[in-house]
């Protein structure tokens, strides 16, 4: 769909997952939840589970996350959650790689953390506010200045108190 | 090729008599398939400088990473590695006079000198560099001899620990006899002396292109020097990614980030200080 040699799971992750993504349907899913702050405990909890993954985890050939490339998307969302950006949702890859996504307020947001500092972006907005973008970002500029957008938007989008 | 950008000056600012206690030079790797019986033929490669052994807990991986937000490292919370298969302790190698250590893991190699309690002399970045080079040479041995990956670099890190006493009538809030500018004036309805302070300075380092790749991270605090004497401690870091994983461009690393740390030491502290501290011209 966008043009890379790897799947990708666009939408909800089960559905992606019929398509050919990582995901598994054995691999739950943690509950949807409102709170900013919960949907960041969601996001930990998440990468809690990937890091657990063992070798063959979906009954294949899938690869276990490296050790150091979960260390630096712990970093890497941390540093999304001091930001005050959305939470993503995270979700693994057979060839090891580590996947957060947004997909809201016109946003399709991947990004692909195959180690630390490889890192692919893909961006693509529907309102065509930021140019679409699919390229290597290994210090994450692109996807921040598309998540920057996308908070602008969840925030324009809240209702007044 | 295209090296670290840091500061342009081509030598540093030097001092005779430096307040620095320990200098740290290390890298991060992919973790090495390596196993105990490894661990132990590194030591016998390294065992004529670094005869003596201790364990000590294994480092988490640390990443620095550029947001959007001034923060930064993060630690890694333990249980996020938890699942993890066992890891090997880190490996202290300790030279016989006590002053120089191979810190040695799957996925980090340090090497420290650091000043003993009756003082020493500081070897200067020099032999800290040599010690460094003939440490990773060993370790580049080892993974040949066993039929290994070769070490490739994903983060570097030198850091520079000083103590300085506390002047005569002076306390640790007074920071300025340290730290150029940095007076405290909280103003009268603060109705009270400061006790202490301390201060956390950040500064981000780019390549060419302009593209982050390191930190530099001074912190000063307060401490008690041989739990005695109120001194300031001043740790002065640069970490970060360097140009490739190939050992040439740690080394590059290492070096700038030497020229920086100097540098900045230089800048940020008091004229004063610097006298004491035998600075060279």
């Amino acid at each position: 769909m966008h043009g890379v040699a790897r799947p990708l799971s666009l939408g909800d992750p089960m559905e992606a997952f019929s398509h050919g993504t990582a995901t598994l349907h054995a691999f739950p899913r943690l509950g949807r939840t409102e709170s900013p702050l919960d949907g960041w405990r969601v996001v930990y909890e998440r990468l809690q589970q990937i890091a657990n993954l063992p070798d063959g985890w979906d009954g294949e050939k899938g690869a276990a996350p490296e050790r150091h490339t979960v260390a630096f998307v712990a970093q890497e969302i941390a540093s999304l959650q001091a930001a005050g950006l959305p939470a993503p949702t995270l979700n693994p890859s057979a060839n090891g790689a580590i996947y957060a996504e947004w997909h809201m307020h016109g946003f399709d947001i991947e990004v692909i953390f195959d180690g630390p500092y490889e890192i692919t972006t893909l961006i693509e907005d529907a309102r065509g506010a930021i140019p679409p973008f699919e390229d290597s970002d290994p210090m994450m500029m692109e996807a921040r200045k598309a998540l920057l957008a996308l908070a602008s938007r969840e925030q324009a989008g809240r209702p007044v108190r | 090729m295209n090296e670290p950008v840091m500061n342009p000056e081509p030598s540093p600012p030097s001092f005779m008599r430096p307040p620095l206690q320990e200098v740290a030079a290390g890298v991060q790797f992919a973790p090495l398939g390596v196993r105990s019986v490894d661990v132990a033929a590194l030591h016998t490669l390294l065992a004529e400088e670094y005869p003596n052994w201790v364990d000590a807990p294994p480092l988490p991986p640390s990443f620095e990473t550029f947001g959007t937000a001034p923060v930064g490292p993060f630690p890694v919370p333990p249980m996020l590695l938890s699942g993890t298969p066992p890891w090997l302790p880190r490996a202290w190698f300790i030279s016989a006079d006590d002053e120089h250590i191979v810190q040695a893991q799957p996925d980090r190699l340090i090497v420290n000198w650091r000043r003993q309690p009756q003082g020493g002399h500081y070897p200067r970045y020099a032999e800290v560099r040599r010690r460094f080079v003939a440490a990773h040479d060993a370790v580049e041995r080892l993974v040949e001899q066993r039929g290994l990956s070769r070490p490739l670099a994903n983060q570097c890190d030198l850091s520079y620990f000083n103590v300085v006493r506390v002047p005569e009538a002076a306390d640790w809030s007074d920071m300025d006899r340290l730290l150029r500018g940095m007076r405290l004036d909280p103003g009268p309805g603060w109705q009270a002396s400061l006790s202490d302070a301390q201060v956390s300075i950040r500064k981000v380092l780019r390549r060419e292109s302009g593209v982050p790749f390191a930190r530099l991270s001074v912190d000063c605090l307060p401490v008690l020097d041989f739990a005695r004497n109120k001194s300031w401690a001043l740790n002065i870091v640069v970490r970060g990614q360097p140009q490739s994983g190939n050992f040439g461009s740690v080394l590059a690393f290492l070096d700038a980030a030497h020229l920086e740390i100097a540098s900045c030491f230089a800048a940020i502290t008091t004229e004063a200080m610097h006298m004491e501290w035998e600075k060279q011209t």
